[in-house]
């Protein structure tokens, strides 16, 4: 279980360094969407996930117009599931941003406001982590470690699926495209 | 006379651009509303609408006519991308849907129709895929069942619902308090 949890410290970190380094407007951007408003988030990161399916036989159904498309399906496959995990993670650290952001609001120490997005990146994934990490200590405990890892699955879930969401608005609305 | 024309010509684009102007026309009440303060030492106060009358009975107050207010426009066209992302939502709906209607309606083995149309190759590469899925669902599935009557199954599910219940609200703590902090 600790492996577990250091793995995904290791992903989360990395992938949001990159982020934080290469596409900080684009967090920013989603980052705001949330702002406006979570209930629409993670209505559209539920509406998302129902769609994967349905995505996945698109891809089939188009690259099976052609020969070579019909080749081309399990890596189209595999490129689609590619896609939607990455959209998720991006979302998961935009969340994760919005929550650290929302825990250091009073605080006045950065002076730039990369430095403030890596605080507020940082305070996030710790919550998050810390999370992970009391419920694999207790994770051997009969009633306590079940409980635990439920608790911290289902706020993992909620929060992949909003940050999930503001991505899909923020790509529907064109935000992306106007900021590039 | 040369510099007269010349003058004219420069001008009747300007007087064509201002003919293309938008006509905005102020509320019906303005005129009233303005002319109620205007306050001018010693002028004959103009007759309002039941004096004209009395003075000539046949005489209407003139219809004003106004265009209506103009509405701000917004652009609804959606990026590119999203919109073949639209377009690929709806084709795969339509195939599924199509799909369910040729099994439901016409009896269709639809395993010997993908067969047919994709290879065998493909066919042995989607059943696999759905093999795999079907094992890993119904694993948890039964897991879920079996766990779901004990107290430890209980309380996973009460820690479950109150954890999702618990994520909404900091989100949305968290989304008010970042805004305001920005």
């Amino acid at each position: 279980m600790f492996g577990f949890v250091i793995g995904w410290l290791i992903i989360i970190g990395l992938t949001g360094f990159m982020l934080l380094a290469f596409g900080a407007d684009k967090l920013q951007i989603v980052i705001g969407t949330m702002q406006k408003g979570i209930g629409k988030s993670l209505g559209s990161g539920l509406l998302g996930q129902l769609a994967i399916l349905p995505g996945a036989i698109g891809v089939c159904a188009l690259l099976a117009a052609t020969l070579i498309g019909i080749v081309l399906i399990p890596l189209g496959l595999l490129a689609f599931i590619f896609g939607v995990a990455g959209m998720a993670m991006f979302g998961f650290i935009a969340a994760v941003t919005m929550i650290g952001a929302g825990l250091t609001a009073g605080s006045k120490r950065d002076e730039t406001p990369h430095g403030a997005l890596l605080r507020s990146f940082l305070t996030g994934t710790v919550v998050f982590i810390g999370m992970w990490f009391v419920a694999a200590m207790f994770g051997r405990v009969p009633l306590l470690g079940p409980v635990l890892c439920s608790f911290a699955g289902a706020a993992t879930f909620i929060t992949a699926t909003a940050g999930f969401g503001a991505v899909l608005l923020s790509w529907w609305r064109g935000e992306f495209k106007q900021a590039a | 006379m040369t510099d007269y024309f010349l003058e004219e010509e420069e001008f009747a684009p300007i007087a064509k651009a201002m003919k293309d102007l938008p006509y905005f026309s102020p509320s019906p009440q303005f005129a009233d509303k303005v002319m109620a303060r205007v306050h001018v030492p010693g002028a004959v106060q103009v007759p309002v609408v039941a004096d004209r009358r009395a003075i000539e009975p046949a005489w209407s107050a003139p219809i004003e006519r106004r265009s209506p207010h103009p509405v701000p426009q917004t652009n609804y066209r959606r990026s590119i991308p999203a919109r073949l992302a639209a377009a690929a939502l709806v084709a795969s709906v339509g195939v599924t849907m199509t799909a369910v209607a040729l099994v439901a309606l016409f009896d269709v083995n639809l395993f010997v129709l993908v067969s047919r149309v994709f290879g065998q190759s493909t066919m042995t590469f989607l059943a696999s895929l759905v093999t795999d899925t079907s094992v890993s669902v119904s694993a948890t599935a039964s897991n879920a069942a079996a766990s779901a009557g004990t107290t430890a199954g209980l309380a996973a599910m009460g820690s479950f619902a109150a954890g999702a219940v618990a994520a909404t609200a900091a989100l949305r703590a968290a989304a008010t308090a970042s805004r305001k902090a920005a």
